[in-house]
C-alpha cells in the first residue's frame, strides 16, 4: 500500500477528514456553511433507496492549474505563505462499495472486467481540495436531484475525468469553488462557473478567478477600492471582465423604489375623464408594480438558461449586503405551480391585459452559490428568495439584479422578445380585451438553431415544417404559443415564431413561423387581410379628438400597430392561406 | 396573378367593412396596453446606483 490515494467509507466523520486543508482542524469542517449542504448532496437517496455515495476515493498529491494561476498571482507574495504546498488533494466519490486493493487491481489492469466497469460507472465526481483556508477548489460533480419532480440543467457541460489513466465517461456538470477570499469573492466564483459554459458556447477563453479580478479593473466608485485582497466586484467591473473576454451582456436591475403605478393612476382618473382601462380600476385595487418585479427575474433566467445561457444572479439580504451566484437550470411547473402563480397574480393580470406567460411560472432554479455549495435550489417568489433543500436558515433576501453573457452580435434580448410576446398576445388573443379569456399561453426562450430544427424535423406542425431547409443564425430565439387548460395551464402547441437575435429590424425580427393547427392558422389568415390595422392608424389624430386628447402617453398603441402592419406583411411574405 | 388580384379584392372589400364604431374600440382596447407597457419599462430601466454596489458575501 503506498501513500498515493487512500479509500474510505462515505460517512460524515471521513468526509470532514478528506474536505479539510492541510491549516484547517477536521473539528472545525462541520462548522464550515457549505458542508451540510455537501454530506446532504451526497447522501440523497440512489434509485436503491439507499445514500448515493458508498466510497471516497483521495488523490493525495494533484495539480490544480487554476489554485496554481491563483498561488502565482498573489500568494507567492506572501511571506507568511513560503511554505505553503503549491499541491492539492482531489477527493472522488462513488456510489458504489470498494476497498484499496480491489481500486489498485482498477488502476494497474490491462484490461478492465466487468465489475471494474461497473465501478467506473459509479462516479459521482470530484473535489480539488486547495491547501488554504478556503479549501474547496474545483469541483466537477453529477447532478443528484433531490426530490423526483423534473428538473432540467440545460448549462451543464460533458465533462472528461482520469482517474490515474482510467477514462471516467464523460458526465454533465458544471465547474464550481468556493471563493478564496485573498483573489475573488463570490462574484468572482460565480462568472468563473459561469464562463465555463460561456467557453462552449462561444468558444472563450477560460480564466483562473485571480486573472478574472485583474480583468475586472478598477472599480467606478467614488471610494477606490483595492482589487487584491478582492471585497466583492459590482456589476460595472463584471461588464469589463465581459468586454475583455470578447462578450456582451444582457442586464436586469430594476429600481427598488416604490412606484405606485395603480394609484398614480387612479389619482389622474380623479382629476379628468379618460378612456382606457384606468375607467376600471377601483381605488382598493391598485398595485405596487414593483412586488410584480420578480415576475420579470424568473422569466429573464428561464429565457436564457432554457437554451444554455447561463446568469450571474444578484440578491440583497435585509442588512444591504449583497450576494452573486450563478444560475444553471431549473425545476418545471408542476399543477401546484399553476394554481399557485394564478392565485399570486390573478388580479394583476387582470388589472394589466397581459399574457400569461410560462416563463414567469417557473420558481424554483439551481444556482452554484458559492457560500452554500454547488445545486443549491432557491425559489423565486412574491415574498423573496427561499432556499429549499439546505440545512443554512436564510434571511429575508431579495432579488437585486441578472447579469446575462452574450454575444456581440445579438442586439435582440430578452426585453424585445418579452415585448414581441406581449404584441403577439394582443393580436392572437383578441377576445381577451372582451371576455379577459386567455386563449393562448406564451413560452419564449433562447437556443441554438440546430436544437431548434432537430426539434421540428420530429413535429407535424401543419404549416411552416419546409424551415428545415432554410439558412438560421446559429442562435434563434423561439417564442412557442400554447392552447390554454383553464386559463393558465399550456396544453396542445399552436405556434412557435422564430426570431433573429442578430436581427437590424427591431420591429418585427421574426424570421420563421410554424403553426401546428388549423384554427390558429384561420387566425393567422384573418390578421393577414385584415385592414383595421391600416385603417387604426390612418384614423390616429392625436390631440386633435375627443376623446383621445387626454391621453398623456399612447406611443404603446402606434407601437403595436406598427408591430401589426409589420407581422401582416410578415405572413403575406410566407404565403399564410 | 389571378389569385393576388382576388386577394385585393378581398382587403379592399375588408377595408371598407371597418366603420368608425370599430376603429375607436380597437383603439380603446390598444389604450389598455399602455399599463403594463409602463410597468415593463420600469422593470427594465436600469438602476445606475445599483451598477456600483459590490457582490462581497
Amino acid at each position: 500500500m503506498n501513500n498515493k490515494f487512500e479509500v474510505l467509507p462515505f460517512t460524515q466523520e471521513n468526509l470532514c477528514e478528506v474536505l479539510r486543508s492541510e491549516s484547517q482542524h477536521a473539528e472545525d469542517i462541520p462548522h464550515k456553511i457549505q458542508f451540510p449542504h455537501i454530506f446532504e448532496y451526497f447522501t440523497r437517496k440512489g434509485d436503491d433507496g439507499l445514500q448515493m455515495a458508498k466510497t471516497i476515493l483521495v488523490e493525495n498529491d494533484y495539480f490544480s492549474q487554476s489554485f496554481f494561476d491563483d498561488y502565482k498571482t498573489k500568494h507567492i507574495d506572501s511571506y507568511s505563505a513560503r511554505e505553503l504546498n503549491k499541491h492539492c488533494k482531489r477527493v472522488h466519490f462513488f456510489s458504489l462499495e470498494f476497498n484499496y486493493t480491489a481500486a489498485e487491481s482498477l488502476f494497474f489492469s490491462e484490461s478492465l472486467n466487468k465489475n471494474q466497469v461497473k465501478l467506473l460507472s459509479a462516479y459521482l465526481g470530484y473535489i480539488v481540495i486547495r491547501p488554504i483556508q478556503y479549501p474547496i477548489g474545483a469541483t466537477i460533480l453529477k447532478w443528484i436531484p433531490p426530490t423526483k419532480d423534473k428538473y432540467n440543467l440545460p448549462c451543464l457541460v460533458k465533462n472528461n475525468v482520469n482517474l490515474f489513466g482510467r477514462k471516467i465517461n464523460p458526465y454533465s456538470s458544471l465547474i464550481f469553488q468556493e471563493q478564496d477570499k485573498l483573489v475573488g469573492a463570490c462574484a468572482t466564483s460565480a462568472l468563473w462557473s459561469i464562463l465555463e459554459k460561456c467557453s462552449r458556447n462561444f468558444k472563450t477563453m477560460n480564466y483562473s478567478p485571480s486573472r478574472l479580478t485583474e480583468l475586472a479593473g478598477e472599480n467606478t466608485n467614488n471610494i477606490p477600492r483595492r482589487l487584491f485582497p478582492n471585497s466583492g466586484l459590482d456589476i460595472n467591473q463584471l461588464c469589463s471582465v465581459l468586454k475583455r473576454i470578447g462578450l456582451d451582456w444582457d442586464i436586469l436591475s430594476p429600481s427598488n423604489e416604490s412606484e405606485k403605478m395603480g394609484e398614480q393612476i387612479v389619482d389622474n382618473l380623479n382629476d379628468e375623464p379618460q378612456i382606457g382601462f384606468t375607467e376600471h380600476l377601483d381605488e382598493s385595487e391598485t398595485y405596487n408594480t414593483v412586488d410584480f418585479n420578480y415576475l420579470s427575474f424568473r422569466s429573464k433566467l428561464y429565457a436564457y438558461i432554457k437554451g444554455g445561457f447561463p446568469s450571474l444572479f444578484g440578491i440583497r439580504f435585509s442588512d444591504n449586503t449583497y450576494h452573486a451566484v450563478a444560475s444553471i437550470g431549473y425545476r418545471e411547473v408542476s399543477e401546484n405551480d399553476y394554481n399557485n402563480f394564478n392565485n399570486d397574480v390573478e388580479g394583476f393580470n387582470k388589472q394589466f391585459t397581459r399574457p400569461i406567460i410560462v416563463n414567469e411560472m417557473i420558481d424554483e432554479f439551481i444556482f452554484h452559490d458559492d457560500q452554500i455549495g454547488p445545486f443549491t435550489s432557491i425559489r423565486i417568489t412574491k415574498n423573496g428568495l427561499f432556499s429549499v433543500w439546505n440545512m443554512i436558515e436564510i434571511a429575508k433576501i431579495e432579488p437585486h439584479s441578472l447579469l446575462t453573457p452574450i454575444h456581440p452580435t445579438w442586439i435582440i434580448n430578452h426585453q424585445h422578445i418579452e415585448d414581441i410576446v406581449h404584441k403577439l398576445n394582443f393580436i392572437m388573443n383578441p377576445s381577451e380585451t372582451v371576455q379577459n379569456s386567455k386563449i393562448l399561453i406564451w413560452d419564449f426562450h433562447l437556443t441554438k438553431s440546430n436544437t431548434f430544427k432537430t426539434g421540428v424535423a420530429k413535429s407535424k406542425p401543419k404549416f411552416g415544417k419546409e424551415c428545415l431547409l432554410n439558412s438560421l443564425p446559429e442562435y434563434v430565439w423561439l417564442i412557442d404559443a400554447y392552447h390554454s387548460i383553464n386559463n393558465v395551464k399550456a396544453g396542445e402547441k399552436s405556434l412557435t415564431v422564430v426570431l433573429d437575435p442578430t436581427s437590424i429590424n427591431p420591429i418585427c425580427p421574426i424570421i420563421e413561423i410554424l403553426v401546428y393547427d388549423f384554427s390558429t392558422l384561420n387566425i393567422l389568415k384573418e390578421i393577414r387581410i385584415n385592414n383595421m390595422y391600416i385603417e387604426t392608424l390612418r384614423s390616429y389624430r392625436p390631440k386633435d379628438k375627443i376623446p383621445y386628447k387626454n391621453m398623456k402617453d399612447n406611443s404603446r398603441a402606434i407601437e403595436q400597430l406598427k408591430f401589426n402592419i409589420a407581422f401582416r406583411t410578415f405572413l403575406e411574405l410566407k404565403k399564410i392561406k | 396573378m389571378a389569385k393576388q388580384t382576388k386577394s385585393k379584392k378581398a382587403m379592399e372589400k375588408n377595408a371598407n367593412s371597418i366603420s368608425q364604431d370599430s376603429i375607436q374600440a380597437y383603439w380603446d382596447s390598444l389604450m389598455k396596453l399602455n399599463a403594463e407597457s409602463k410597468r415593463l419599462e420600469q422593470v427594465y430601466k436600469i438602476n445606475p446606483e445599483s451598477l456600483s454596489i459590490p457582490f462581497n458575501k
